[in-house]
């Protein structure tokens, strides 16, 4: 008797990608936030800032950091709509819908970055 | 001598010729220090209910026979004990997520099944498959330490009935079955990981578990099953990639 075999979960691709967003959320994020805080909101007068807002354009028209900041959004935004697909399951949304709501928001707001990012790079070169 | 205390244990009953679905049925039980619930039932069986139906064999969390829900957790009845509910009223129910046969006892021919499907032995490689009976396979103290936290299970179903996965799609193999199949994938003297493959890497597989960890704290053996999924989960990450890159079939 032949047994029945199930077949190959195409979970891992989006866990590594979750595994990966935590290890940014981690180690990234606090980063970023700090450097936010200490650099943008300092003072409440924007010229006296140690980062003004063109320093900072200056700083993501760097193809290589762009693409860094890229990464890291799409990391996140991947990393929390992964775990909010997954608790849906538990609270019993059994729907195919929040796979496509939860990666397709990913997505999006990963395009997003992507294009504002664009805009920063088109404009000053 | 101090004074006799008694409990109000409420026993979850199901006798399938005469109840059309389970009912309670309340005890005043006697306990002192060291009543296990596994004795609460023998006392309820010897002085008030002769009928009524629990398994139990070892009594001292071997067999894995006496899994039940206390109070609404599982636990084994004969590891569990009275002077811990003190003051409190006691609920005893038969494991969630398995069908009733009769009072306390579930048919647990599911959990068996999955622990059949994952092939739970040594599986030597072809080369070792004739082995002389007077060689042996070695083994160090690190390559042990790998595996041995989950060979403590005694099959209870104790995990599956925390498993709230497990509730939600009772096609997912489970902890205690998938604990078995990464203990023996991880045994140095195994070969048997590629036919275990397709369990592991399945939906059903190690991917139905999203990380609630409910299993491992009612663990009464300590295996950690949770664990050991999480594990498995690198392990068939791992052989997606591999088969990415190298496809097998």
């Amino acid at each position: 008797m032949r047994q029945f075999l199930p077949t190959r979960s195409d979970e891992p691709m989006y866990w590594l990608m979750f595994g990966a967003g935590g290890m940014v959320a981690s180690i990234v994020l606090p980063v970023i936030v700090l450097i936010m805080i200490i650099a943008g909101i300092t003072s409440s007068d924007p010229t006296s800032c140690l980062l003004n807002f063109s320093q900072v354009t200056t700083i993501f028209s760097n193809w290589l950091l762009s693409l860094m900041v890229f990464g890291t959004v799409f990391l996140l935004t991947f990393y929390a709509l992964h775990r909010m697909h997954h608790s849906s399951h538990d609270f019993g949304i059994h729907s195919k819908l929040t796979w496509y709501i939860a990666y397709g928001t990913a997505a999006a707001i990963s395009f997003m970055s992507l294009g504002i990012q664009l805009l920063i790079y088109v404009k000053l070169f | 001598m101090e004074a006799q205390k008694t409990m109000k244990i409420t026993v979850l009953r199901y006798r399938p010729e005469q109840d059309k679905e389970p009912w309670e049925q309340t005890f005043d039980v006697p306990y002192h220090q060291e009543t296990s619930v596994l004795e609460a039932l023998f006392y309820i069986k010897d002085n008030y209910e002769p009928s009524l139906s629990f398994r139990w064999s070892c009594r001292m969390a071997v067999c894995g026979s006496c899994g039940m829900m206390v109070n609404g957790v599982p636990h084994l009845a004969c590891k569990t004990f009275l002077r811990d509910y003190e003051g409190k009223d006691m609920k005893i129910e038969p494991l969630a997520n398995f069908p009733i046969e009769r009072d306390l006892v579930v048919d647990l021919s599911d959990l068996i099944e999955k622990i059949e499907r994952i092939k739970p032995y040594i599986i030597p490689d072809a080369k070792n498959a004739n082995m002389p009976l007077n060689k042996n396979f070695k083994q160090t103290p690190t390559q042990m330490e790998a595996y041995l936290q989950f060979a403590q299970c005694i099959n209870c179903g104790c995990c599956y009935a925390a498993c709230p996965q497990y509730k939600l799609n009772p096609k997912f193999i489970g902890p205690a079955a998938l604990t078995l199949l990464y203990r023996y994938n991880t045994d140095n003297r195994d070969a048997g990981a590629k036919l275990r493959a397709p369990f592991l890497n399945a939906e059903e597989g190690v991917w139905s578990c999203t990380f609630v960890g409910y299993c491992s704290e009612v663990c009464p053996k300590h295996v950690d099953p949770s664990s050991a999924i999480q594990l498995g989960k690198k392990m068939s990450a791992t052989d997606y990639v591999f088969n990415m890159i190298k496809p097998e079939h």
